[in-house]
């Protein structure tokens, strides 16, 4: 009202003259025009729609913002994406009031956990869940996001999603991106590995269609190790780096919808293992590659001839010291690419903590921040036309959620009604059966995929839950058969009842608990389906020539309902300072009472917790330890810290601190626990190790000192166990490993003593012709002392106090690999412990 | 008198034409100049300019603004390729920039207005683009002050406003 007011008394007023200031001419398609022109930094709209009602209603035209992103063509680069344990973490890289805070671009996910992100193009970022196996696409400005499912035929048994881009899927001919997904249809380009045959395949997603293509295949590959970088696109075509014992380039051609490795041929100079490696966009469409070595940036261009030939030319040299601005005295193992764009050509280039951008075209380089925890950065661009259309984000929100709907829908079976609790139990019998041949032949199986491990379990837990409702029924009648006047309990005063025998009076209850157990099966059986299919892909476990160190003679048939109790009654929580719970165990004579406690005690969860296990008179005291140590990269001061987690008292422990340390890499190898301590092997521009006592509390960053000889850039390393609960370093090079041990002298110095050498091709019983880059460490066991090396596509596993040897199996994907121990005692249900 | 300067040529070439402002100002301007504007572009194809066109809604100062911003740039739509003029495209950016920065309301909405009833599309989006770069960096309420434009939110309003996006009202 006031406003129509206003703008009538305004438009009387143009002829007049108005003392000045005067407002601009009230004509909406003359202020559009205005407004079309502010800059296309995020601040601009959000604050011209502030300014009054009239403004407001122009900025959020979905009209206005169409012409907006098509006047200002080239989005602004907002920030990056930081990939921190999963999590994509928004940095802005500009300043206020340009600087968006990350939470505004927080992804609020929670089973995002297992999740990497893959990267960013066209206001759009692309991440893939290996727990669920499906794409997420979001538009961080708009909120949009959509869950993309990866069929079975593409990801499962033989095959396996490595990598992935998404895209806009309008061509650039006047498209301009952004404004969700309304009016944004997307394209996602799944990349993934075929064990069987040897060759990496490629599949596209359409929005529009909502379906996968076909699998376009390359032909057969060497081993795949991994994606040395995100995609990047270059005129028609997407390409990536591979690194397969040197970096290869994979190009898929969305034009023509071809797959390839590009190989060979490289840029001859410089090609060490010294310096950094990035694909980038050359002139004319080429694809390009960046090499930064401590120098400077080389930047060649791949030129393909009329003919088809393909060579590298030099185009263009930079010396990194001019571009930043930096003192000469840059180190070079302090530098490192750690993100490109190609739309603007732009690098994030990390020197020692600090974040730098640096744009091709231009030649002009920029600070972005400090952070000394150094990630894979994802630069985003994008118009910040949030919050100004606020209809289409929640029509696309409420379209994820019908789609969600109905998939719950068709997923569920019929709602059962009342049906007597003879009947139920039966199901429960009949569904019983049917999920312990399942969880039995999963436990035979060679299972690598983790959701398939989270399903199993969850598939373990309600067989469990069923055994244990069926048991308690059983009890019920044995009870009203033959009653007991009450539990035989040993410990009056202590009022904790076992839940297995208190339960037999509550027939309401129980009836209850049978009810869920039932649902919580049925949904379980559901969704069994596909997890059996791609049970049939895994290998039996029986056929692996590694699984000898399983104690067959230690299995236990049978009472695993039993068991899980006592476990969970076990490591439950129990607060300090009450007085502990004890849990009777009663059964007839012989019927195996010392032996489920004994097996319930060899467990090792049971025995992580407790310090010592006492058998006495056949109680059992228990005290509880810590179980977890988190350790953490402080960002703000530039140290790491240690949390140990116990379940004493349920709670997290101080942060221990190291004093403070230079770049954060990452951590290069999982911990290992040598005597009363961690390490982890840290790569911080270099290699140190990280200890954490677990006796005195103490963490610390022991580096310097390291041995002299052979440290190289073309070895491997792996911190190892040594005698006398030292650690080790072992350095694998092409001629072998040398072991070297880290002696503490009574007077606290420590240093570095040669203890072994071993020559590769003599343990492994290879012909001596393994040529350096096709050796790797990708794992090792404390317990075992054993290597897990892998040779080619062989992973073989070395045991460094046998000195002896074994070919474990042949496997194109080359990942870490964590030596799993423990007995097998079929049917305890698996566990994953995941640091956080 | 009217139809005699219609009728008059220059050495350059083709017809002139009679501009009036609302307050009774002539302009005696060429053909090529004048067609700059889209309207008088049109009316000459129309064959409607022999009497003068007026021009009811500019004012005389500001007409005189737009007929140098034409004199200055009717060398350009038609000698496109000519390397003559390749030296004085810098003397033109020098000229529009000094106009331009010259500029304050309430002159510049004028020059706003009669760029768009004359739909002269370079003059438009010049004095537009001015306008948006007076809005860089400025808060709203620096930007309502600028352009004295009244607050109509209600302050729940502008609070919840605000809140979507908090940081961008930082500085």
């Amino acid at each position: 009202m006031t406003c129509r007011r206003q703008r009538r008394r305004r438009r009387t007023s143009p002829a007049a003259p108005a003392p000045p200031p005067v407002p601009p001419p009230d004509n909406d398609d003359l202020i559009q025009e205005i407004l079309l022109r502010l800059s296309s930094h995020p601040s601009s709209l959000p604050r011209a729609s502030l300014v009054c009602k009239q403004w407001r209603r122009l900025v959020s035209d979905p009209a206005f913002l169409r012409r907006f992103r098509a006047r200002h063509r080239d989005p602004p680069l907002l920030g990056v994406f930081k990939d921190e344990l999963h999590h994509p973490v928004f940095r802005s890289v500009l300043d206020p009031p340009d600087l968006i805070p990350p939470d505004r671009f927080a992804l609020r996910l929670d089973d995002y956990r297992a999740a990497s992100l893959l990267g960013c193009r066209h206001g759009l970022v692309l991440i893939f869940n290996y727990n669920t196996c499906e794409f997420l696409v979001w538009d961080p400005v708009s909120g949009d996001r959509r869950r993309v499912a990866v069929p079975q035929e593409l990801d499962g048994g033989e095959r396996s999603v490595m990598n992935g881009a998404v895209l806009c899927a309008a061509g650039d001919d006047g498209h301009v991106h952004g404004g969700g997904f309304r009016s944004c249809h997307f394209k996602v380009v799944l990349i993934g590995a075929s064990k069987m045959d040897g060759r990496i395949f490629a599949s596209i997603y359409s929005s529009v269609t909502g379906e996968w293509g076909d699998a376009i295949f390359t032909g057969p590959v060497s081993t795949i190790y991994y994606f040395g970088s995100p995609a990047i696109l270059v005129g028609n075509s997407l390409y990536w780096l591979l690194s397969v014992w040197g970096p290869h380039i994979l190009e898929f051609n969305l034009e023509t919808s071809t797959l390839a490795v590009i190989d060979g041929n490289w840029p001859q100079m410089h090609f060490s293992s010294d310096c950094h490696y990035c694909i980038m966009r050359g002139e004319d469409g080429n694809v390009g590659l960046a090499i930064l070595s401590y120098r400077g940036f080389q930047m060649w261009e791949r030129k393909v001839t009329l003919g088809g030939a393909a060579k590298w030319v030099l185009w263009k040299t930079v010396k990194l010291h001019d571009i930043l601005g930096l003192s000469s005295a840059v180190q070079r193992e302090k530098t490192d690419i750690v993100g490109y764009s190609e739309d603007p050509n732009a690098f994030i280039l990390v020197v020692d903590t600090d974040f730098y951008m640096f744009q091709v075209d231009s030649m002009q380089s920029k600070k972005l921040f400090d952070c000394n925890v150094v990630t894979r950065c994802h630069p985003f661009t994008s118009f910040y036309t949030a919050g100004l259309d606020m209809e289409h984000v929640v029509s696309a929100v409420t379209g994820e959620l019908v789609t969600r709907f109905i998939s719950y829908l068709m997923s569920k079976y019929s709602r059962r009604h009342e049906i007597s609790e003879e009947k139920q139990l039966k199901r429960l019998q009949q569904l019983l059966l049917r999920v312990s041949m399942v969880v039995k032949e999963a436990d035979g199986r060679y299972i690598t995929n983790s959701g398939m491990l989270m399903q199993l379990k969850a598939l373990a837990d309600a067989m469990y839950r069923g055994h244990h409702v069926l048991d308690m029924f059983r009890c019920r009648t044995l009870i009203q058969e033959d009653p007991i006047k009450e539990v035989s309990n040993p410990f009056p005063p202590l009022k904790r009842f076992c839940k297995i025998v208190d339960a037999s009076g509550k027939d309401k209850a129980r009836h209850l608990e049978l009810h869920r157990t039932l649902e919580i099966l049925e949904t379980a059986v559901d969704h069994m389906a596909e997890f059996v299919v791609l049970l049939g892909g895994c290998d039996r476990m029986s056929r692996r020539p590694y699984d000898t160190y399983l104690y067959i003679d230690n299995f236990m048939f049978g009472r695993h309902s039993e068991k899980q109790r006592l476990l969970n009654f076990l490591l439950e929580y129990n607060p300090p300072g009450v007085q502990p719970a004890v849990l009777p165990i009663i059964g007839a004579l012989g019927v195996g009472k010392k032996t489920l406690v004994a097996h319930v005690c060899a467990d090792e969860r049971v025995q992580s917790q407790f310090s010592s296990i006492l058998h006495l008179n056949e109680v059992v005291h228990l005290k509880l330890v810590f179980n977890l140590v988190l350790i953490c990269a402080s960002k703000m001061d530039r140290r790491i810290f240690a949390s140990v987690y116990s379940l004493v008292t349920g709670e997290w422990g101080d942060a221990i601190f190291t004093g403070p340390v230079s770049t954060i890499y990452h951590f290069g190898s999982p911990a290992i626990l040598v005597g009363n301590a961690l390490y982890w092997l840290l790569s911080v521009s270099g290699h140190h190790i990280l200890e954490f006592n677990l006796e005195t509390l103490t963490l610390a960053v022991t580096d310097g000192n390291w041995p002299e000889t052979n440290f190289s850039s073309d070895c491997r390393y792996c911190i190892m166990r040594r005698e006398d609960d030292n650690v080790g370093l072992a350095i694998l090079s092409y001629s072998g490993f040398q072991m070297w041990e880290r002696k503490v002298t009574l007077g606290g110095a420590a240093k570095w003593v040669l203890r072994k050498t071993v020559k590769l091709h003599g343990i492994l019983g290879l012909s001596s012709a393994v040529q350096r880059e096709k050796i790797d460490i990708v794992g090792y066991a404390v317990d075992l002392n054993a290597f897990i090396l892998v040779v080619d596509m062989a992973f073989y596993m070395v045991q460094v106090d046998s000195m002896q040897f074994k070919k474990l199996f042949d496997c194109i994907v080359i990942t870490r690999c964590h030596p799993f121990t423990s007995f097998y005692t079929a049917g305890s249900p698996r566990f994953n412990v995941t640091l956080a | 008198m009217a139809a005699a300067a219609a009728e008059a040529t220059i050495d350059g070439g083709g017809k002139m034409i009679i501009l009036i402002s609302a307050d009774g100002k002539r302009f005696e301007v060429t053909e090529a100049v004048a067609s700059q504007s889209q309207l008088i572009s049109n009316m000459i194809e129309d064959d409607c300019t022999e009497n003068g066109v007026r021009l009811p809604n500019v004012d005389g100062d500001i007409l005189t603004m737009v007929v140098d911003y034409c004199n200055m740039h009717a060398g350009d739509a038609a000698a496109d390729g000519d390397t003559t003029k390749a030296s004085s495209t810098e003397e033109l950016k020098k000229f529009d920039a000094e106009l331009v920065q010259a500029l304050e309301n309430p002159v510049l909405f004028k020059l706003i207005l009669a760029a768009n009833f004359l739909n002269i599309k370079s003059l438009l989006d010049m004095t537009c683009q001015r306008v948006a770069d007076m809005m860089s960096g400025k808060t709203p309420e620096q930007m309502r002050e600028t352009f004295s434009i009244e607050n109509d939110f209600t302050p729940e309003e502008e609070a919840a406003i605000r809140q979507e996006n908090a940081w961008a009202f930082d500085d």
